[in-house]
């Protein structure tokens, strides 16, 4: 059985070579902060998620199986990590984040007209970012990073159905909130019965 | 992972909602890279833990006795080829297999005086 690339990276590093470790994060670093990224949407929060998700392959490397992809494997890490953080932060700021939130949220008198691209994706932006963390994480893993539910599944470790069901939350949930804005045009609001 | 492929949940073809969600979230990442420092501190935890990890007491005694068994090995191959020990050993070595042969020397001489 030929290994992959990845495979034979695993391999090496668990000789302790630390630059078998180089070449595989600088194949990851990107995927791995981005998704980071998208679901803390703190980029300090990302970079120790990245820096503490490659620590954890190092110290579990012989736990790794080195035939299969190691891409789910390393978004399970990145997604248990960025909900100990999401946890962590739950306590301390959130109270204080949605008070500043309002203060710095200007008031909404824009025409039509005037709807641009940046405040339509702002508008979704904190459409998504207002969902639950489930919800949120498999918005993440299922639009921006493409994986399929049964990918999904893996990486959080539930069953598929549980995936289905958070998806087809989430997009409602969405839905609803994005049809609400008048800016965005009524397709946006129809729901699937 | 970053390639889409065509998306569709349920069989259902998805629509514009979909699109916009992942035009936000692609837009909203694009371009972002962890800073250089992430690795140096990858590197400087992986270093501080192995410095810190004390070798095991079992592991320790398994390499002293495995070089131990080595040497021997050397040295008995070493003897009879009468292979010149300034070329192949330290000096070290070298006053390591004098000590010996003297020992073993003063042990002859002391058991042929006893006999």
């Amino acid at each position: 059985m030929s290994l992959s690339e990845d495979g034979r990276l695993i391999s090496q590093i668990r000789q302790g070579d630390i630059l078998a470790l180089e070449v595989l994060y600088e194949k990851y670093r990107n995927q791995v902060y981005r998704t980071a990224l998208a679901i803390t949407r703190d980029r300090e929060a990302a970079e120790d998620i990245l820096q503490d998700c490659f620590l954890k392959v190092y110290t579990y490397i012989d736990r790794l199986d080195g035939s299969l992809p190691l891409s789910p494997w390393l978004y399970r890490v990145t997604v248990n990590l960025s909900y100990n953080w999401a946890n962590r932060r739950r306590r301390w700021l959130q109270p204080l984040e949605e008070v500043i939130d309002c203060l710095v949220a200007g008031p909404r008198t824009l025409p039509e007209s005037v709807l641009e691209r940046g405040e339509l994706q702002r508008v979704i932006q904190k459409a998504i970012a207002s969902l639950s963390f489930e919800h949120r994480v498999v918005i993440m893993l299922f639009y921006l990073d493409g994986f399929s539910l049964n990918e999904i599944a893996y990486i959080l470790d539930c069953p598929m159905g549980t995936v289905k069901s958070r998806l087809h939350y989430a997009r409602r949930s969405l839905r609803r909130k994005l049809g609400r804005d008048r800016r965005l045009s009524p397709e946006v609001a129809y729901e699937f019965s | 992972m970053s390639s889409h492929r065509i998306l569709k949940m349920g069989g259902q073809p998805l629509d514009e909602l979909d699109e916009l969600i992942r035009w936000a979230l692609l837009d909203e990442v694009a371009g972002e890279e962890p800073s250089p420092q992430v690795w140096q501190n990858i590197q400087a935890r992986l270093m501080v833990r192995s410095q810190a990890m004390p070798s095991k007491p079992g592991m320790r005694r398994h390499w002293r006795q495995l070089a131990s068994t080595l040497r021997a090995w050397a040295l008995g191959i070493a003897a009879p080829l009468e292979v010149g020990w300034d070329s192949r050993l330290s000096p070290r070595e070298r006053s390591y297999l004098i000590w010996r042969e003297n020992l073993l020397l003063s042990m002859t001489m002391a058991s042929v005086t006893i006999c």
